[in-house]
């Protein structure tokens, strides 16, 4: 069975050189050899991770002269962002919200005794 | 029969809160309450309907930096103020249920149960979901959407969150 495309998204996502590519994407477009630098991992791996990056559409890469510089993708971003916002940036989050909602109501509650 | 049996694709979470019933309660079914936590950072409130009671609903949307999105709750059952349970999908803003803007796989409907407990003065949720009447292709798509729902990636989607919300 084909993977669904958010699926995808976040299988990318699961692993956490991916995640400090994609760190390292948000200061702007990097190539194979500059991505490797921070990372004790080779080239042919760094590639590797691009790879699973750029079919879940959360880089993009272009060729310029001998190099493909990576990006970030908005597509995956967007996809994983309507999934985020759904969720409310996870159950966690919404129900620290939640809480911190609560604790403003006791205290405003609280005054009047 | 175990639970996860009977209703395939469970997802199960639960969470104590310091504060009473009455006010976990009127957090979630009170109109000037609601809207204040239920959509995440970086969102802006498009406007809501709220009609908590059997056969009423809860219809709200939100623009995130990834686009506009209405989401519709269908109360069936409501024991105040320890249980609810309701139906729960993507919609239009005209109140129709769509299918999910991230995927065709997703459920159409969820059905949600909440409970909640006081216990020594704090309030105990008890949140349990599960597809409706849903394919084996969604109920597969729900379940592996488990761990990210849970924030399972150790707060890599809420940093990527914070990320969309700055865009």
């Amino acid at each position: 069975m084909e993977m669904d495309d958010i699926s995808q998204t976040f299988a990318a996502l699961a692993d956490p050189t991916r995640r400090a590519i994609l760190a390292r994407l948000s200061d702007g477009e990097a190539t194979v050899s500059e991505l490797a630098a921070p990372f004790d991992i080779s080239q042919p791996a760094i590639t590797r991770h691009l790879q699973v990056l750029e079919k879940a559409q959360l880089i993009s890469r272009t060729r310029v002269r001998q190099q493909r510089p990576a990006r970030l993708d908005p597509q995956g971003f967007a996809r994983a962002g309507e999934w985020i916002a759904h969720y409310g940036a996870l159950w966690e989050g919404r129900l620290d919200r939640l809480e911190n909602y609560l604790a403003g109501m006791q205290k405003q509650g609280g005054t009047d005794e | 029969m175990s639970e996860a049996a009977e209703r395939p694709g469970i997802f199960t979470l639960s969470r104590s809160f310091d504060a009473p019933l009455e006010m976990v309660w009127a957090a979630f079914t009170e109109d000037e309450h609601l809207p204040h936590w239920w959509g995440p950072p970086g969102c802006e409130w498009l406007g809501h309907t709220l009609d908590f009671r059997p056969g009423g609903s809860f219809h709200y949307g939100m623009r995130s930096p990834a686009g506009e999105m209405w989401g519709l709750f269908l109360y069936e059952y409501i024991d105040a103020p320890n249980e609810m349970r309701f139906l729960n999908g993507f919609s239009n803003e005209a109140g129709e249920i769509v299918r999910a803007p991230f995927s065709d796989q997703y459920p159409l409907y969820v059905m949600n149960e909440y409970r909640f407990l006081e216990q020594d003065g704090k309030t105990v949720m008890e949140m349990v979901a599960w597809p409706h009447e849903a394919s084996d292709e969604e109920i597969a798509f729900y379940t592996g959407m488990h761990t990210p729902m849970r924030g399972g990636f150790g707060g890599t989607l809420d940093k990527l969150a914070d990320y969309l919300a700055g865009l």
